[in-house]
């Protein structure tokens, strides 16, 4: 299996984006300080910022809907077979997640200790804190706060990477008249026929449910449990990419 | 190595049938025609072999190994497709680059030189490239590889007489140098057919005929003149094509010329292998 080569031509597709998403983060990030920082030195807590990894997330999901078309066709061009590309593509989200969680765990800590050094109107949060804040002392438990952010960025990273793969795969796969079916039925039936029944006649319990669920699925249910969260996330990575393969293991070249 | 074999492969394209039961073997070292009309399923044998589409039953073989979705045997296989499979935007030299990274034995220096004798300029985007220097670059790239076998799907599409004749000199050379098996499939039969050594005949995704050059350049010959004395000359002789022109006639026949017995206004040729081409694949 040629799956050195197949990574570091999936991860040269990163390099630029990734360059170009963090230039833009510390832009946003310089100038929001900036503008934050001198308002007040009173104790009383004003704001919140943070919550960086929403930015990855959003990032990770359109670069996973730009990652297979090209490489797909690049590589059967190049004699690399389809399961040497998504080995690459499995080794090449796990690296650029790895990394971009470590990235945004170390601006998290970085703009948490600037912002709380120059005042304490405002707070800085990482998205793990944000959900599961609650469960910690925040003002003792920055390493396992820091730890539990790293692993639940990478898990939504992984998430979120291979999600964007699984709808860019979807699309390559269907035919013209699948892909209306789909561009036109799924928003159909999520934002008009689910929420139409739901409210007439299945008396909110689809919205109950799924909230129940989504709580349960995230830890928040009974208690605070982020391994929950995690597990969730890493299940719905490995949901994404197991679909995700068994549309590309016999896709066609397409003209 | 050895050949690479391609089994009893069949290829629907929905109620259409693309191959029906093609056997082909491709031996080391060789340069094939693969010949057929438009629609007679070239394309998509070559596109099966390297691994684009896939058949629906049948199996192509390197080493006794199939091929199909193995790495290790693959990466002995080239293709120059007709269409563009590079990404939008990127660069000539950008895809030599890469070509060395996906197979170590790419030439990229002669790649170079080539695109220099070519005219083609490597900091173009291939995407912008016309017709003509799209199919340049493809070529250049298939040249280069250094593969045991490569697959020219009409590799002189869009070029002029001068890249053309440029290309075939590239080949020659390439071949004498590091010797491989290239297989053409061309609509420009005369063109090629000097530098052809075996030709592989392909009608309504059947193979029906694979042969020598120059073996079947020697089975058949024509006979042109009055209708009568080509018609008297061909009776009972087995002729697999005829043309009339104005009063003149000329019979494609199947066997060894027999000169004693042309009648007056009748004369023997020859045929060269365009000609045979349209008379074997009109049927």
């Amino acid at each position: 299996m040629n799956l050195k080569v197949s990574v570091q031509y999936q991860l040269n597709e990163y390099k630029w984006p990734v360059i170009i998403f963090y230039v833009i983060v510390l832009l946003v990030c310089t100038v929001s300080l900036t503008a934050i920082m001198p308002v007040d030195d009173s104790t009383a807590v004003k704001g919140r910022f943070g919550g960086i990894e929403i930015a990855t997330i959003i990032f990770l999901f359109i670069a996973g809907m730009n990652s297979f078309r090209d490489a797909f066709r690049l590589f059967i061009q190049n004699s690399i077979s389809r399961k040497t590309l998504f080995a690459g593509r499995l080794v090449c989200v796990g690296i650029v997640s790895s990394a971009m969680a470590l990235i945004d765990t170390a601006v998290n800590l970085t703009g948490n200790m600037v912002l709380s050094s120059v005042s304490s109107a405002f707070i800085y949060q990482s998205l793990f804190t944000i959900i599961y804040g609650t469960g910690y002392n925040v003002q003792t438990a920055n390493l396992q706060l820091a730890a539990g952010s790293l692993l639940f960025a990478a898990a939504s990273y992984l998430a979120a990477s291979m999600f964007g793969y699984f709808i860019t795969v979807l699309y390559y796969r269907l035919n013209k008249s699948g892909k209306i079916a789909v561009s036109v039925g799924v928003p159909v039936v999520l934002f008009v026929a689910l929420p139409l029944a739901d409210a007439f006649v299945l008396n909110n319990a689809i919205n109950e449910g799924f909230k129940k669920f989504l709580l349960f699925a995230f830890g928040l249910s009974n208690g605070v449990k982020p391994w929950f969260g995690i597990v969730t996330l890493l299940l719905t990575f490995a949901f994404f990419s197991g679909i995700s393969w068994l549309m590309i293991r016999r896709a066609a070249v397409k003209d | 190595m050895n050949s690479l074999i391609v089994s009893d492969v069949t290829k629907y394209y929905r109620d259409i049938r693309a191959l029906n039961n093609v056997s082909v073997e491709f031996e080391r070292n060789k340069i094939y025609g693969l010949l057929g009309r438009n629609g007679a399923g070239k394309t998509t044998l070559l596109n099966i072999i390297t691994g684009k589409i896939f058949a629906d039953r049948g199996k192509v073989t390197l080493n006794g190994t199939e091929v199909s979705e193995n790495d290790e045997m693959l990466r002995n296989i080239f293709m120059m497709s007709e269409r563009n499979y590079y990404p939008e935007g990127m660069k000539v030299t950008d895809a030599f680059r890469w070509t060395k990274v996906f197979y170590p034995g790419f030439d990229e220096e002669r790649a170079v030189r080539l695109a220099d004798q070519f005219g083609l300029g490597t900091n173009n985007k291939i995407n912008s490239l016309s017709t003509g220097y799209g199919s340049i670059f493809k070529l250049i790239t298939a040249l280069c590889v250094n593969v045991p076998f490569v697959f020219l799907d009409e590799p002189v599409l869009g070029l002029d007489a001068n890249h053309r004749e440029l290309f075939y000199r590239a080949l020659i050379e390439c071949y004498s140098e590091n010797p491989a098996s290239y297989i053409i499939s061309t609509h420009l039969i005369e063109e090629v057919s000097a530098i052809l050594e075996e030709i592989i005949l392909i009608r309504n995704g059947e193979i029906i005929l694979k042969e020598s050059r120059d073996e079947l350049l020697y089975k058949y010959y024509s006979v042109t003149g009055s209708i009568s004395a080509v018609d008297s000359y061909a009776a009972g002789r087995k002729v697999i094509g005829a043309d009339i022109l104005g009063g003149m006639k000329t019979a494609y026949i199947e066997g060894i010329p027999d000169r004693n017995s042309v009648p007056d206004g009748a004369e023997i040729s020859k045929i060269d292998l365009q000609r045979l081409f349209i008379q074997l694949t009109n049927a």
